[in-house]
């Protein structure tokens, strides 16, 4: 990094970029630069845990608090049209669907001329910064634009890693950022892997980055530096019993690992297979939105009978764990009463299926579930969904909100604030769902059906190892 | 900061007031006693108190009715930057539109940027205030220090405080220290070591105890390091800020006189640090002659930094103001309403040009505007004839005798003063109906106004001669003889007939009755045209207010209902 840069940063007064790749010290810049300037500035990123990283790194460095505001885009948007109703014609507190997002910001946006936002944006700021500007959709671009028209503006990130999901319609650097914004630097050192002591494997990603970027390949052929590995399996032939035993080792130590698919539609739910392959070992974790959560939730609202809503439980419970078949009476398994007897295997279990039929209460389904998921011959290996719902029950149970749904919505915003209640440290995603996170060691799963930029952000998620698996000897394919 | 509008509810005297605000800088606040001027000065000083303890009682609620809250908010505009910001009141701007005095929830485009202040007081005495919006009715606090930073100074009855450095003071606010307490403790030390220097003298006494001490700590072995002496302790004896006070060489400026104290605080007002204020001046005139009135006036009128709230009796005061400046103050059972003089449907009335002439009227509670001298003086002349019958005076009742200068100009006059909420009464003569006619009688009767117009078309000089018993006719003819004029001369230019020198000798006729009315009221040599000859004329005809058969007559009857009129109407 240049040595100045954070000054540079500090006293620029235009529209200005910088490439910040992830684990290049982008948040220590952010927060040096904010040190380095006099009045207070605004700092906006995409997700509450890129917010509490930088909160956490300005307290490190001592920035006061008095100089600066951070906050997402989406909260601080709709703050602002939330503070002015009247103009803003917004009133909606709680935005859910994607559409609903895309049209906050395009209201935001339009509040921006106004001579008194203008007023209150000058007063409040002197300046801002804009986090991992490549996961920007375009009408956030709108926004920002729209705010760097009242305010010096400066954006970091890294077009390297912008991979979208193929509803979104992402910023395009070549079209809206390159021509229009003023390049101030870039930063150069893999600062992430050089403090976890894996330097070899940093200055691997480095170069390999600049062939990406250069849109070369790279050969994974050995020899590799230390840090780096490769397993040639093929992760579909099922013939294999063994291919999945390069999962093994990573379960002997108590540190992060992510196994990381590709984001595109048909490895979706790869994730999911894998996991019940791995008897639950590794967990797969679910986009935030949690489509599935909330069409089962839906369902099960909407159904009247218990018959039916014990069947709908159990069929949830199967794609959550396995062998829920073998510890369920065949009469539960109908949605029928079962008449415990001394034959019954789990009478225990039984006796809660009955008492879900009887009052099917949100009390009582978590009491069921819950003897399901501590029912030893079961192993839970979809834990995020599973203990999402189970936290909706309890949310249900506690506050009777009118509907489950509701209890759900409600959950959904917690949710979005605090991040995935996950404890377990063994898991499985996509791309898309862990761009931004970082964990000690990542696998790097059917490498060759990465595009460059997925492989990129896949193989930087490790701090201390990746593990590259592919037949293939160069990628991406 | 100015202040665009002001809400009071519930607040000493007033049980209701709304007030939108001109863009000016200088309110000056008339009307009579009691209207409760002071308060509205009160309100807007406890709306920006600067400090967090505010002492409030009942008897600071409407009627000390502690059931309804005091509530007193204030729209301010012009605010600095900081106001506007995210941390600060950001997201509760609303917008104020000056043309139409009108309040918006959000700012629109061409709105002037205000805050809603919200000041309230409930039973538990507690006062609170907030920044709140329509859309944010609970508010946020309205902190201390952002209250300092508005500025308010209230100049009103003098207290010794006020040319002191006491937190809150106009000096405080000028002197560019965070924390003046602290800056004092360097004082108290100087005070200590100059102390020091005089120990041989002023500590003479105090030392040989503190020997004594020593020689008592030495025996039960207390350890002493030095030893011991008498001294300021700095923990004990600090001084106080509001110690601090402005001298002159070494005189107190609290001896200067009434009027230049209030000057100077004035003065100091406008220096403070914040570049703007909001100066309350209670009662401007006191302790100021005219020409020191005039100076402060100029001095508030120059300075384009901050917003004055005055209040005033004295017509020198108002001389020296405009319309724009000017805002009557009027209360009805509690209600209170302003009414500016300039207002836009009141800018026909040329209330300007009334100021000047009448600044007296404008202070008063009631006017009967009179078409001319004429009328001033005769109803002068029955004020006195009132009061020496025990009846109250018009003075004493708040009601001043206004001359129109010309039937032509009552009824103009007539409906500003209506319009500014004044009580009206015209007595005006009824021979010009060109200049005001019955029509005009009844446009004004419409409005509310009191209308006296002598019978028949008469002017008062007129009706008089035709009402009065005869001697007093003849007094009236002997009055003008004595004030020179050729009286047979004048009456035979009217009548043509022969007329004996001796007045006393007049037959009396109702031919000589007009003759001698359009005599008096001739216009080449009008008789009674000065206020002081119409008051003799009336002491002349005195008398005549004892005949029982005069008080059936117009004259009396007109002049008996102007005397209710001034009791209740």
């Amino acid at each position: 990094m240049d040595e100045d840069l954070p000054e540079k940063l500090a006293a620029f007064v235009g529209k200005g970029y910088v490439i910040a790749p992830a684990g290049y010290g982008k948040t220590h810049l952010i927060a040096m630069a904010v040190k380095a300037s006099s009045q207070r500035q605004l700092i906006l990123t995409h997700t509450y845990a890129g917010v509490h990283a930088i909160k956490k790194k300005m307290q490190a460095l001592s920035v006061p608090a008095s100089r600066y505001q951070v906050d997402t885009i989406a909260s601080w948007a709709l703050r602002l049209c939330l503070c002015f109703p009247k103009t803003s014609n917004w009133y909606k507190e709680y935005p859910t669907s994607g559409k609903e997002w895309a049209k906050l910001y395009e209201t935001a946006t339009t509040l921006l001329p106004r001579p008194f936002i203008e007023r209150f944006v000058r007063s409040s700021y002197s300046g801002f910064y804009v986090d991992e500007y490549q996961d920007c959709s375009s009408q956030q671009h709108q926004l920002v634009d729209g705010l760097a028209a009242k305010l010096p503006c400066r954006l970091l990130g890294d077009p390297m890693q912008a991979i979208f999901d193929f509803t979104d319609q992402p910023v395009d650097w070549v079209q809206h950022v390159y021509p229009h914004y003023q390049l101030l630097g870039k930063l150069e050192k893999p600062w992430r892997w050089h403090s976890a002591g894996a330097i070899e494997l940093g200055d691997w990603l480095d170069a390999a980055s600049k062939r990406f970027r250069a849109g070369e390949k790279i050969s994974i052929a050995a020899p590799l530096p230390k840090g780096v590995k490769r397993i040639s399996v093929d992760l579909m032939d099922f013939t294999t019993p063994g291919r999945l035993n390069f999962f093994f080792p990573f379960l002997a130590h108590e540190e992060t690992v992510i196994a990381i698919h590709s984001g595109n539609p048909r490895s979706k739910n790869k994730t999911h297979k894998l996991a019940q392959a791995l008897g639950g070992k590794f967990s797969s974790i679910e986009e935030v939105e949690g489509k599935n959560l909330f069409s089962f939730i839906r369902k099960l609202d909407a159904e009247q009978s218990s018959k039916q809503k014990l069947c709908l439980v159990i069929d949830f419970t199967k794609k959550c764990c396995n062998a829920v078949d073998g510890i369920l009476s065949a009469a539960t398994k109908r949605g029928e009463e079962t008449k415990v007897t001394k034959a019954t295997k789990y009478p225990g279990l039984a006796d809660l299926a009955n008492a879900y039929l009887a009052a099917p209460s949100s009390a009582n389904l978590s009491r069921f579930i819950g003897e399901i998921q501590s029912n030893p011959t079961t192993s839970t290996y979809r834990r995020d969904m599973l203990n999402r719902f189970m936290k909706i029950l309890r949310k249900h149970a506690e506050n009777s909100q009118p509907s489950l749904l509701e209890s759900a919505h409600r959950y959904q915003r917690d949710f979005r604030h605090s991040g995935r209640p996950i404890r377990h440290n063994k898991l499985i995603g996509t791309t898309l769902l862990v761009k931004g996170l970082e964990y000690d060691h990542a696998i790097v799963l059917e490498a060759e059906s990465m595009s460059p930029r997925e492989l990129y952000v896949a193989l930087t998620r490790g701090a201390k190892s990746v593990t590259i698996v592919t037949l293939h000897t160069t990628i991406p394919a | 900061m100015k202040i665009r509008k002001l809400s009071i509810l519930n607040f000493r005297g007033i049980k209701q007031l709304e007030w939108n605000l001109p863009d000016q800088n200088i309110f000056c606040l008339i009307g009579k006693g009691d209207s409760t001027k002071s308060t509205i000065l009160e309100a807007i000083r406890y709306a920006f108190h600067p400090q967090w303890n505010l002492a409030f009682n009942d008897s600071d609620f409407y009627q000390c009715k502690t059931d309804a809250p005091v509530k007193i908010e204030v729209v301010v505009g012009d605010l600095p930057d900081e106001f506007f910001s995210d941390q600060k009141y950001g997201a509760h701007l609303r917008g104020w539109e000056k043309a139409a005095f009108e309040l918006h929830d959000e700012p629109e485009d061409q709105d002037e940027i205000v805050l809603s202040i919200r000041f309230s007081v409930e039973k538990d005495l507690e006062p609170k205030w907030k920044v709140f919006t329509g859309r944010t009715p609970d508010g946020v606090d309205f902190r201390t220090a952002d209250r300092a930073k508005v500025s308010v100074g209230l100049i009103g009855s003098y207290s010794e405080k006020q040319l002191s450095w006491a937190a809150g003071t106009a000096l405080a606010k000028i002197t560019e220290s965070d924390n003046l307490s602290e800056s004092l403790v360097d004082a108290t030390r100087a005070a200590r070591s100059s102390l020091d220097g005089q120990r041989a003298t002023a500590l003479k006494n105090f030392d040989v105890a503190a020997t004594l001490s020593e020689g008592v700590a030495k025996k039960l072995g207390i350890p002493i390091d030095d030893s011991f002496k008498a001294h300021l302790d700095l923990g004990s004896i600090s001084i106080r800020v509001g110690g601090l006070t402005l001298h002159d060489g070494n005189m107190p400026l609290r001896q200067l006189g009434l009027g230049s104290r209030r000057m100077l605080l004035c003065g100091i007002q406008k220096e403070n640090l914040e570049a703007h204020h909001i100066t309350l001046f209670d009662e401007l005139e006191l302790g100021l002659e005219p020409h020191r009135i005039a100076r402060l006036i100029r001095h508030i009128k120059d300075d384009t930094t901050g917003q004055y709230f005055i209040t005033t009796h004295s017509p020198s005061v108002l001389r020296e103001l405009t319309v724009d400046q000017l805002h009557v103050v009027h209360k009805v059972a509690g209600e209170v309403e302003v009414v500016h003089t300039a207002a836009k449907e009141l800018c026909e009335l040329n209330i300007q040009g009334h100021v000047r002439s009448s600044a007296e009227a404008f202070l008063s509670m009631k006017v009967i505007i009179c078409e001319g001298a004429t009328e001033v003086g005769f109803l002068r002349g029955l004020d006195n004839h009132w009061m020496k019958h025990n009846l109250s005076p018009l003075s004493y009742l708040g009601t001043v005798l206004l001359d129109a200068h010309g039937a032509s100009k009552i009824t103009s006059l007539a409906a500003a003063f209506k319009a500014l909420r004044y009580e009206v009464c015209v007595v005006g003569d009824g021979d010009a109906p060109l200049q005001f006619s019955e029509k005009d009688a009844k446009g004004l009767a419409e409005k509310d106004i009191e209308v006296l117009i002598w019978s028949d078309q008469l002017a008062l000089e007129q009706r008089a001669m035709y009402d009065l018993p005869w001697n007093s006719v003849q007094a009236t003819v002997k009055l003008a003889q004595d004030l020179g004029f050729d009286v047979c001369a004048n009456v035979r230019s009217k009548l043509n007939v022969v007329l004996d020198k001796d007045i006393m000798k007049w037959p009396e006729s109702v031919a000589l009755r007009k003759a001698i009315g359009d005599a008096a009221k001739a216009k080449a040599s009008p008789w009674f045209k000065s206020v002081s000859d119409a008051q003799a004329w009336f002491e002349a005809i005195a008398p005549a207010f004892d005949d029982p058969g005069f008080k059936q007559r117009d004259l009396a009857t007109k002049l008996n209902q102007l005397r209710a009129w001034v009791d209740h109407g």
